[in-house]
């Protein structure tokens, strides 16, 4: 009876737990299939959260990982105009945050119209974020985003570029190298729960963030500096109009400074013209006047039409050659080869590019890289102008010795000189050193692989080098750029300014320049100066202009490099004041 | 079945339902604290980039040269010896 009575207490107790549990099963049928879809979609609007994962744009570095590009983050401080309750008051309490004018807020807030997120200011302090955060004001609000910031200012500004307020590179290396430097946002979808914190991550819902690459450059800033700095300076000395400056490694073809003088400073570039946006290294040919010399005269010696210690007849500073009067801005009588050079006698260039001729004058010029682009890895590359060898007459025989009838710009003439300093060979330039991931993988090496071609025999190089523009420097008109420990080989050059559109030369418009390397026994740095339209009156002979700025920028540079000095430099007692003829 | 038997399947019932909340909480929480942790990573790699373009400010030549120069230095390459300055 009792066994029984248990039986029946236990199946009743069973059947009752049953039963709820069959109605609980029946009732979460019921809301499914017919409240289900609703509240589900339900659930997924006040539980899942979507959060942007921002990824970083890639940092552009120096060749020795300084940052001369970066993202980084800001707060800014926006509206919703369509939730909120006061649009005066909240104008007023942003205003009162921020030190602004209500006046420059209330206006855009009533005109916003539909829109639901309206920009108040960007890049507000982290103080003035708090506060509004504190402030409460419901449709007033603080966002995070991430911005390009330049920290080294004006550093190769017309080299780097800028970026649009989107984020995209617009020009420079910033628009050239967007695909690398892009990175890609990830997602990630969240479950929150009644207090809104998040507890789950939804099905399928992340996806990190893919940071951009970062690109290195061959450029060093401690020597973009200095070339800036130099550059700057002398331009306002001189109350010129403009002044570029590149540095290159003659060996390997590796651009270690390219400067524009005006600039202009990325971070504000709304602030400047477009015209300070150029890189006018790349962008802008003009004559090269007396620097062109070297590579004629290198030229003649190569085909054996001239040789060391031969006389010329430089006519008393005036030759008649037909219907065209040559001059020297200094009358020389009889010069030697090496010193139609040294002392830069137009005269005597002329008649070596006679003995040349225009077809050997053509092909040699040429061989250079003049009249072609140099193939550096930037955009907007200049090719320069050089007509071609069926427009030339005997007038361009004699020009072209001398620089004129053609137009270079700074980085061919870099280039082309790196065959004294480097053995005779024609390199590429280049200023992107590679691409590598946020953990300093390499991603894509840009280094170019160097033609083995040989512009002139390396012993003719090394004549030039050693008995001729070495000697410009130690007893021409480089005199100024001599240094202590160093031995410089260069050429100064004052070219008349070409009128736009044809028909001579602007009246007292010069561009004064520089081009030179050093040490002279296994030179590391090649450096040019070019400083366009010097007031006159204060100097413009380009050993006086241009000179001193090389001068600096090797002395500077070579140090930095510890570059061993030469104990075979020649003595330096004092500068020379004298006279510095073109 | 018993009465004793009926309670012990209820109470294994029961035991193992407490047991799914637990854990269920328990693994919540841990999402919990993944998030805080992610936002956390995400926090400090942001500060991170803040901290390296503050370095960079710090390290440009120009700025270092202006800073010497307040504090009555010229800033000389290494290497630099008197013969430079002529």
């Amino acid at each position: 009876m009792r066994s029984r009575f248990s039986n029946l207490t236990a199946q009743l107790l069973i059947g009752t737990v049953m039963l709820a549990l069959l109605a609980l099963v029946g009732r979460l049928i019921y809301i499914n299939t017919s409240d289900g879809p609703k509240l589900v979609a339900r659930a997924v609007r006040q539980q899942r959260s979507i959060i942007p994962l921002i990824a970083r744009r890639g940092l552009i570095v120096d060749c020795r990982g300084r940052i001369i590009s970066g993202t980084t983050l800001r707060n800014s401080v926006f509206a919703d105009p369509q939730v909120l309750p006061d649009k005066a008051a909240a104008a007023r309490t942003a205003a009162s945050i921020l030190k602004m004018d209500p006046n420059e807020i209330v206006p855009d807030l009533l005109a916003a119209g539909d829109r639901r997120f309206f920009v108040i200011r960007r890049g507000v302090s982290d103080e003035q974020a708090e506060r509004i955060r504190r402030a409460g004001t419901y449709g007033l609000g603080v966002f995070i985003e991430p911005y390009r910031t330049y920290p080294m200012n004006t550093l190769a500004a017309g080299l780097i570029g800028f970026v649009s307020a989107d984020g995209s590179g617009v020009s420079g290396l910033e628009y050239q190298c967007d695909t690398w430097l892009h990175g890609e946002n990830g997602v990630k979808a969240i479950i929150r729960d009644a207090h809104r914190k998040a507890f789950w991550l939804a099905d399928g819902g992340y996806r990190p963030a893919r940071d951009g690459f970062n690109v290195v450059l061959t450029i060093d800033s401690e020597i973009q500096a200095t070339v800036e700095r130099t550059l700057a300076e002398a331009v306002q000395r001189f109350d010129a109009e403009s002044g570029v400056g590149v540095v290159m490694h003659p060996d390997t073809g590796a651009i270690l400074a390219m400067a524009n003088f005006p600039g202009f400073d990325p971070n504000h570039y709304q602030d400047f013209s477009a015209e300070r946006y150029r890189n006018r290294a790349i962008t802008d040919p003009y004559e090269p006047g007396s620097t062109f010399k070297p590579f004629i005269a290198a030229s003649a010696l190569a085909e054996g039409l001239v040789r060391l210690g031969e006389v010329f007849d430089c006519e008393h500073g005036a030759w008649q050659d037909g219907p065209r009067t040559l001059r020297d801005s200094h009358p020389f009588d009889y010069l030697t080869f090496e010193e139609i050079v040294i002392r830069s006698s137009n005269i005597g260039m002329g008649k070596i590019g006679q003995r040349l001729g225009n077809e050997l004058l053509y092909k040699h010029v040429t061989d250079f890289g003049f009249g072609r682009k140099t193939g550096v890895d930037l955009l907007g590359e200049d090719a320069g102008i050089l007509r071609d060898l069926s427009r030339w007459n005997s007038y361009t025989t004699t020009s072209i010795p001398m620089g004129q009838e053609i137009a270079v710009t700074p980085l061919q003439l870099a280039r082309a000189f790196c065959v004294f300093a480097n053995g005779g060979k024609l390199v590429t330039p280049y200023v992107i050193r590679a691409v590598v991931d946020a953990r300093g993988r390499v991603v894509s090496d840009q280094t170019p692989e160097q033609p083995n071609k040989q512009v002139l025999p390396e012993r003719i190089v090394a004549v030039m080098k050693d008995k001729v523009l070495s000697e410009v420097v130690n007893q021409g008109s480089g005199r100024r750029v001599r240094l202590a420990n160093y031995q410089v080989f260069g050429k100064t050059g004052t070219a008349q300014v070409a009128k736009k559109g044809g028909g001579g030369y602007e009246h007292n418009a010069y561009v004064s320049s520089f081009v030179g390397a050093a040490p002279a026994r296994d030179p590391q740095m090649v450096v040019l100066i070019v400083i366009r339209k010097p007031n006159k009156s204060l100097g413009y002979y380009g050993g006086q202009v241009a000179g001193p700025v090389v001068r600096e920028i090797l002395r500077h540079g070579l140090a930095y490099l510890q570059v061993p000095p030469d104990p075979q430099a020649p003595k330096v007692t004092a500068l020379s004041s004298g006279p510095i003829h073109d | 079945m018993t009465v004793p038997r009926a309670l012990l399947v209820l109470s294994m019932l029961v035991a193992v339902g407490i047991a799914i909340v637990v854990i269920r909480q328990k693994s919540a929480q841990a999402a919990n604290r993944i998030q805080e942790l992610h936002q956390q990573d995400i926090a400090l790699e942001q500060k991170l980039w803040t901290k390296q373009l503050e370095l960079a400010k710090l390290r440009e030549p120009q700025a270092i040269r202006r800073r010497a120069a307040e504090l009555g230095f010229e800033v000389f390459p290494p290497g630099s010896t008197s013969a430079d300055g002529l």
